[in-house]
């Protein structure tokens, strides 16, 4: 491929080209309109965001019932704060305790549960990360900066197109007289893939 | 990995390019053009041929590129000629030359330059012995997912 990744003898990368020409041809067939397309762009780039996931964490930290409900159907319960999509089927949240850590991966391609959390990473998208973290998590992790002790158990879960995962930190010690608006402020990205622990 | 790859900045699209054919995606799902389903096997077959041969993913460069690869091959196993493709992205080439000024008064020098046909790499089928094969945690009767990989406590 990487004799592809070349622009073209204009200086329009061929991508930008080939994009170009799939929405014209899609337009003129009259199957999709642009002005759609540029609802995705925007819907994408500045509605969507790990915020939307923080908010379930917060939620989850302070409202044991919710967190039941989140825990039996993570989609059902992530609705109740308005988020969801058709991009995800169904959505398995996953608890860290102080013996069991999670981490999501997505093996084969990006699986990723956009509608809560945005737009994946890079790195969560490449090949090492991908192939490494189902081999040696441990080893991955403590370079990714998240050193856990041994004597804890770490649960390495596949992203599929059926079913995606999101990591329910634990809530931070000397946290208790946070709002959830100044909870959900502390919950990163990062803590909800599993790659890292939110801190206060 | 090296720690500049892992950052932890917002995740946002590399390029306009590649939020247009983000979008587009989204978009010819929504109008059943294709499911985001058959769209994810397609990524999955690009990228495994991507990195059977020894291609890598470390950018969002690389990642884009195979994303725009899938698309294309949905779409023209759908509802668009190979032909006409090549066609428009001539035009696009040329549009774009004139409005750059760069109009060298002729048709871009390689307007198939992009050989996606030839690339699609089915010398790699998906790999039969890969443990995970996207539906398997559903399969076998089991609705309850399951960790791929446990490290256990030491």
């Amino acid at each position: 491929m990487t004799d592809m990744d070349t622009t073209s003898n204009q200086g329009k990368p061929w991508q930008a080209v080939r994009t170009e020409a799939v929405e014209s041809l899609l337009v003129e067939l009259g199957v999709i309109d642009s002005a759609r397309v540029d609802e995705f762009v925007r819907h994408y780039e500045e509605k969507v965001g790990p915020k939307g996931g923080a908010r379930v964490v917060a939620r989850a930290w302070v409202d044991a019932h919710f967190k039941q409900r989140l825990l039996a159907d993570g989609l059902a319960a992530c609705a109740e704060l308005g988020l969801g999509g058709p991009e995800t089927e169904k959505l398995h949240v996953v608890e860290n305790t102080p013996t069991v850590h999670n981490v999501v991966v997505c093996t084969l391609c990006s699986c990723y549960p956009w509608p809560i959390l945005g737009l994946p990473p890079a790195w969560y998208k490449s090949s090492a990360y991908r192939s490494r973290m189902v081999r040696e998590p441990r080893r991955l992790l403590a370079e990714m900066g998240l050193s856990l002790d041994p004597s804890v158990e770490i649960r390495v879960w596949d992203s599929v197109s059926e079913i995606r995962y999101l990591v329910l930190p634990e809530r931070p010690a000397g946290t208790e007289g946070l709002s959830e608006e100044q909870l959900a402020d502390l919950v990163t990205r990062d803590a909800m893939i599993g790659v890292a622990k939110v801190t206060a | 990995m090296s720690t500049a790859f892992f950052d932890t900045a917002p995740s946002t699209f590399p390029t306009p390019w590649a939020a247009r054919a983000f979008a587009l995606v989204n978009a010819a799902a929504e109008a059943g053009v294709f499911d985001l389903r058959d769209f994810q096997q397609a990524l999955i077959r690009t990228i495994q041929g991507y990195e059977a041969s020894g291609g890598c993913i470390g950018d969002e460069a690389s990642y884009y590129d195979c994303w725009i690869r899938s698309l294309t091959a949905l779409v023209q196993e759908r509802c668009i000629d190979p032909v006409q493709l090549s066609a428009m992205e001539a035009l696009i080439r040329e549009r774009y030359a004139n409005r750059h000024g760069h109009a060298h008064g002729g048709h871009p020098q390689h307007p198939h330059d992009h050989q996606d046909h030839d690339h699609r790499h089915p010398a790699h089928p998906a790999h039969p012995g890969h443990p995970h094969q996207g539906h398997t945690v559903l399969e076998g009767g089991s609705r309850v997912p399951r960790p791929i990989y446990v490290e256990r406590a030491q």
